[in-house]
């Protein structure tokens, strides 16, 4: 299937609901010349409004909402929701929401990217099988959009890595033809105060109150902006930097490229389309505030945010990858000022909303690009193991560790010039290992007595089966030293 | 052999040497101090930042003052929600001094553990 084949309004502005069951006010989708709806939905309310938000040219996004729904299997009853959705002529479709935070599961159950068998399996294993029924009735299947969080279980990065890289394994074939037959990939880019338009060079950036989101010069690249990249050179979505262990994807494109680079190294891929269903810049402002989440960007206030999201819009119709085909701001009652619950009043619509209203939409002109290129590399066969990835070339962290039969004392008696050449971490509890992600490599000097050294190198293992561990069993200070010795010299001796 | 003192308060201590010391700061300076209370010793802050976020974390920099201002300013921009607890001297028998009173009082952060961590 190729990019221009995928029906939609060619319109990138969008809007999420305010909740399900609530009325469509459809003029307001009108007013701001939207292209996108995100509507979550309780049942078949929304049913009737889909035939005339298409004919407005408003592309409805449908998602079912399920609290905690975790893993969990379709539902006859959704697939009954989802076939009379399709019938009235939606096509986009979401399944699971945001499975890499705690809240969308059920209580008993510790989401964790690395835990394959009862989170990443049957995550995937379900998902797949939803989103070939979906393509079976006409349908586009979405690639669950994951919370922007950075670090630890919930790291976003690390659990888009390890569901490809288990879908890779297990279902290359099944994935690749659902990629071939109308996938599409949902993100949620909250991506804060990451963009500025320039002030007459590409590393200068306006302050917020000349920013004009009709003139040129935005940058929406994050982290790929000048800006960033004269901060940190090298910081990327997925890859290390130098000020940084994880990827960056907090950008409005950022996991919709890490998508892209992780489909094609795993799969072949080419280019599916990339749909943010909640986010924009964020948090919505308030009258006489200012927001500044990111120190290295300019702040914005209520004017600049209406001036960055309507730029934001035009940057996506005209400078964005072909593939990225959108956002739906989350979401309605932010922006038109909805009370906040019964009884409470309205606030005044955001000037974003003004400046939509006043702008006619750029449609976006999508090439040809087809899904897949060519056959891919093939399912790899990996089992995927918890603890840091395998090594590359060079390992990104090298730890120094003792058995607990091992006299540290001696490091400090013998290592001196061993520290000198190597400089590593002195780590002493095994936990370090586990905070490793997977797409970090790491290796363990073992400083352990012979007797132990057996059963030292297992239990590191049982940590990070990828861990490059490197023995140095000595039972007298005079073996370490000459041992610890002889290293530090091959090293300035290469060096 | 050496009976490390407890943690108190936090889940994790980094001992972070800051760009440019060698071997002296840990293998002079700070050896006592190490032996005594054992914290992770790391020369690139990225580690400290896999922590989980909800775990607290305490990091004691050694620098000289041409690196202060880098720590700090790393510091405030890696790990904004750590307890930081910085030296800064320019010679290692300094530095030491100030470390080894630290072992002897079993005071980690150089004042009684009560008083951190709160």
């Amino acid at each position: 299937m190729r990019l221009d084949e995928y029906q939609w309004s060619r319109n990138p502005r969008g809007i999420h609901n305010t909740i399900a069951f609530l009325s469509l006010r459809m003029e307001r989708y009108a007013q701001t010349h939207l292209g996108w709806i995100k509507l979550v939905t309780g049942s078949d309310e929304y049913l009737d409004a889909v035939p005339h938000l298409i004919s407005s040219g408003v592309t409805p996004i449908i998602r079912l909402y399920e609290p905690k729904f975790g893993a969990s299997q379709v539902t006859a009853q959704q697939l009954s929701l989802t076939a009379r959705y399709r019938q009235a002529g939606a096509r986009w479709f979401e399944f699971y929401n945001e499975p890499n935070l705690r809240l969308e599961w059920p209580d008993t159950t510790q989401p964790d990217y690395r835990n394959t068998r009862d989170v990443i399996a049957p995550l995937m294993d379900n998902w797949l099988h939803w989103a070939e029924i979906i393509i079976s009735l006409g349908g586009y299947p979405a690639f669950p959009a994951l919370s922007e969080t950075v670090g630890n279980f919930e790291d976003v990065t690390s659990w888009l890595s390890t569901m490809l890289t288990y879908l890779s394994d297990q279902w290359y074939d099944r994935f690749r033809a659902v990629a071939n037959g109308g996938l599409w990939c949902a993100t949620h880019p909250y991506f804060y105060n990451h963009f500025y338009q320039e002030a007459g060079s590409p590393k200068i950036a306006r302050p917020p109150d000349s920013e004009d989101g009709n003139a040129g010069g935005w940058h929406f690249e994050y982290p790929a902006d000048p800006i960033t990249q004269a901060n940190d050179p090298g910081r990327s979505v997925l890859g290390l930097s130098a000020h940084l262990s994880y990827g960056d994807p907090i950008g409005l494109i950022g996991m919709g490229s890490a998508f892209m680079e992780l489909f094609g190294q795993l799969f072949g891929g080419g280019a599916i389309p990339v749909i943010g269903t909640e986010g924009g810049i964020t948090p919505v402002p308030t009258h006489g505030s200012q927001t500044q989440l990111d120190a290295r960007f300019p702040a914005f206030d209520w004017f600049s945010h209406g001036e960055a999201t309507l730029a934001c819009f035009n940057w996506i119709a005209q400078q964005a990858p072909p593939w990225f085909f959108g956002l739906t701001l989350w979401k309605e009652n932010d922006y038109w000022g909805d009370p906040i619950h019964d009884g409470a009043a309205p606030t005044d619509p955001l000037a974003a909303v003004d400046r939509l209203a006043a702008t006619p939409p750029l449609l976006k002109t999508v090439p040809p690009l087809e899904a897949l290129h060519g056959a891919g590399p093939g399912p790899a066969n990996r089992t995927v193991v918890p603890g840091p990835g395998p090594i590359h070339g060079k390992p990104d962290f090298h730890f120094l560790m003792f058995s607990s039969g091992f006299d540290p004392a001696w490091l400090f008696a013998a290592g001196h010039a061993y520290w000198d050449a190597f400089s590593p971490a002195l780590v002493l509890n095994f936990d370090m290992i586990d905070l490793i992600p997977h797409s970090r490599s790491l290796m363990i000097t073992a400083l352990t007595t012979p007797i132990e050294a057996d059963n030292f190198a297992q239990t590191i293992h049982a940590h990070g089966p990828n861990v490059y561990v490197e023995i140095i069993a000595a039972d007298t200070l005079d073996t370490l030293t000459g041992i610890l010795n002889a290293q530090a010299a091959n090293a300035t001796a290469d060096s | 052999m050496n009976v490390p003192s407890p943690l108190v308060g936090f889940d994790y201590h980094f001992l972070y040497l800051s760009p440019g010391m060698n071997g002296d700061w840990l293998f002079i300076a700070a050896r006592t101090y190490w032996l005594h209370f054992q914290p992770n010793v790391i020369t690139d802050l990225r580690l400290a930042t896999l922590t989980p976020y909800r775990r607290r974390v305490a990091v004691t920099s050694l620098a000289r003052r041409d690196t202060a201002a880098l720590v700090r300013s790393q510091m405030s921009k890696l790990l904004p929600r750590v307890y930081h607890d910085p030296l800064v001297y320019d010679y290692v028998n300094e530095m030491q001094l100030t470390l080894d009173q630290r072992a002897a009082l079993n005071q980690r952060f150089g004042v009684p553990d009560a008083a951190i961590g709160s």
